[in-house]
């Protein structure tokens, strides 16, 4: 296996991480070692595939960050559209929850309440 | 909340791997997730188009072979002959 002083070029995701996908895809199917090893150069190959051409679209969006639709523009561009809509369900999953932390976090501003103060309350309902 | 998933991508293997592109500058964290997504998906699709072909020499081993033959077949799969 290739070591952590990478070589970028080295770069591939986990074989477990791969392993235990094809296992949730096909239940009850042996697969062989070459095979494994195929998909997970192939993934490589997709991720490298799909953020090239997100970029270019970035690029030409004077955006200077690759956003999430850019990805979806690309999977869209190269064949992939029939991934979008679970793609977007993750995405709404992200806002959600970037939402939550963020509304969270505000309405402990507005209490006006400093962090010692919170846990010294907190400590003593504790001891109750 | 959404489906579970029991197998994820590392987000931060799927981020170093965009990072690699020397032309890439910047890609949000929000798009490092989608594409992680997609990639699970990827995955998804070739082990069952590959399958098929499996199936039809009636073996319950996937080989290599049937990967090269869904990846012929496959318009979609041409990046990676």
């Amino acid at each position: 296996m290739a070591s952590s002083s990478g070589n970028d070029d080295d770069l591939t995701i986990p074989r477990a991480a791969i392993n235990k996908m094809i296992k949730e895809t096909l239940p009850n199917v042996r697969v062989a070692n070459d095979a494994r090893e195929l998909v997970v150069n192939c993934c490589t190959e997709f991720i490298h595939l799909i953020s090239s051409e997100a970029n270019e679209i970035c690029n030409k969006s004077e955006k200077k960050t690759i956003s999430p639709e850019h990805v979806i523009q690309a999977l869209e561009s190269l064949g992939f559209g029939s991934y979008i809509s679970e793609v977007k369900e993750v995405l709404q999953e992200c806002k959600t929850v970037a939402l939550k932390r963020r509304k969270a976090s505000s309405r402990l501003e507005n209490l006006g309440i400093p962090e010692e103060e919170l846990l010294r309350q907190q400590q003593e309902l504790f001891a109750q | 909340t959404g489906p579970a998933r029991l197998a994820r991508l590392p987000l931060a293997r799927v981020k170093a791997l965009v990072k690699a592109d020397p032309d890439v500058t910047l890609a949000s964290q929000e798009a490092v997730f989608v594409l992680a997504r997609a990639t699970e998906l990827f995955v998804e699709t070739i082990a069952k188009d590959a399958y098929v072909y499996a199936q039809q020499g009636k073996r319950k081993t996937l080989q290599r072979k049937d990967l090269d033959n869904a990846i012929e077949a496959i318009d979609e799969f041409a990046f990676l002959e």
